[in-house]
């Protein structure tokens, strides 16, 4: 539309005689030109700020976040009890994870548990986690060991 | 006992979960009976496409084949015939396995021998075919269901429908239960640690409850 209202413009500059008699049409469209470059502006600086916090989350996403592993019931304590993750990591990688270090036999079962009555299903992204029940931008993930079936 | 929940609890607990239900427009529902309050139970009803093993169409007639479209072999052409709303094989030119739509049916049972709420559960075919026991075992997500098959999931009678049902048997559940923390609704606690066991989504805002 601008593009159109200066070609229209230069072609009224152009033929002297509406130039010469229409002087004030010539400046409502400066000025309309005026008012809509402003309004970009301002669209572009509402614009701003939604895209900065947008921002914020990916970086955040790409960076880990930190989880703290506690024993519940007679689960024995991890020597490493903070651990950094990959917030698109599920909790089954942690219960995985948790098998290994914890050497489950057979019949038996690692919980983990937000809330430290809550058990997520192993689905669940970390990342998801962290935003539901993370607190100080950690997330307390309670575990024990227990024959859990039959 | 520690673990276990006395009946009062948990039909006080069963009621919130209930009503949290109904917020969230999950479909859990609270079924009791008038003449006998004991028998009341908690019911989810809902429909999931599983990923079968076709192996168990030996088993079936070929009149079962036919109506429910179970693929054979490489014969591409009775699958075509019969409807696709039911039946569609698995993409990836997988022969092995067929995608099969199953109504499952969700209960939890107080049980007072043990003290605690027990699963059962069924899933039938869209022509009301029970899925087998071996087909159940199958399709559980947990790693006991290949060690342990027979103390995991059997099939029982249902203590208030006296019909056939799976169950996830509870021996261990007031073991377990009594290792987590504290809780507000030990209902909603269980579940959510059997729910994954038994292929059973328990939506997170049920962590409010807890």
């Amino acid at each position: 539309m601008t593009a159109m209202r200066r070609y229209l413009a230069v072609m009224a500059d152009t033929d002297d005689g509406d130039a010469s008699s229409n002087p004030k049409a010539d400046e409502e469209t400066k000025s309309e030109e005026t008012e809509e470059v402003s309004v970009t502006v301002d669209a572009e600086k509402r614009l701003e700020p939604p895209t900065v916090v947008e921002a914020q989350p990916t970086t955040q996403q790409q960076s880990k976040i930190s989880i703290l592993m506690k024993a519940a019931g007679d689960a024995p304590i991890l020597k490493v009890r903070k651990w950094a993750v990959d917030p698109d990591r599920t909790l089954s990688t942690v219960i995985d994870k948790l098998n290994k270090i914890l050497k489950t036999a057979e019949g038996e079962s690692v919980f983990v548990y937000v809330n430290q009555s809550f058990a997520p299903s192993p689905d669940h992204k970390l990342g998801t986690l962290q935003q539901c029940f993370g607190s100080d931008g950690k997330l307390v993930l309670h575990y024990c060991k227990s024959q859990a079936w039959g | 006992m520690a673990g276990s929940i006395s009946w009062n609890n948990f039909m006080e607990d069963v009621v919130k979960l209930q009503q949290h239900s109904n917020c969230i427009s999950d479909s859990w529902q609270l079924i009791s009976s008038t003449a006998d309050p004991a028998q009341s139970y908690l019911c989810k009803k809902f429909q999931k496409l599983y990923r079968l093993p076709a192996i168990s169409t030996t088993t079936m007639l070929p009149s079962d084949e036919q109506v429910i479209g179970w693929k054979i072999g490489d014969d591409e052409q009775s699958v075509g015939n019969c409807s696709a709303m039911t039946t569609t094989t698995w993409s990836h030119g997988d022969n092995k396995h067929i995608a099969q739509l199953c109504s499952c049916e969700y209960h939890v049972v107080y049980s007072a021998s043990y003290g605690v709420p027990v699963a059962y559960f069924n899933l039938c075919r869209t022509n009301g075919c029970l899925l087998s026991l071996e087909e159940v075992w199958y399709l559980l997500p947990e790693e006991a269901a290949r060690h342990d098959k027979w103390t995991f999931v059997t099939q029982q009678e249902h203590p208030v429908l006296a019909r056939p049902f799976f169950q996830l048997h509870p021996c261990h559940t007031a073991a377990f239960m009594s290792r987590v923390g504290k809780s507000r609704n030990y209902v909603a606690t269980w579940l959510s640690v059997i729910g994954s066991a038994i292929g059973l989504d328990v939506d997170l805002s049920y962590a409010t409850l807890t």
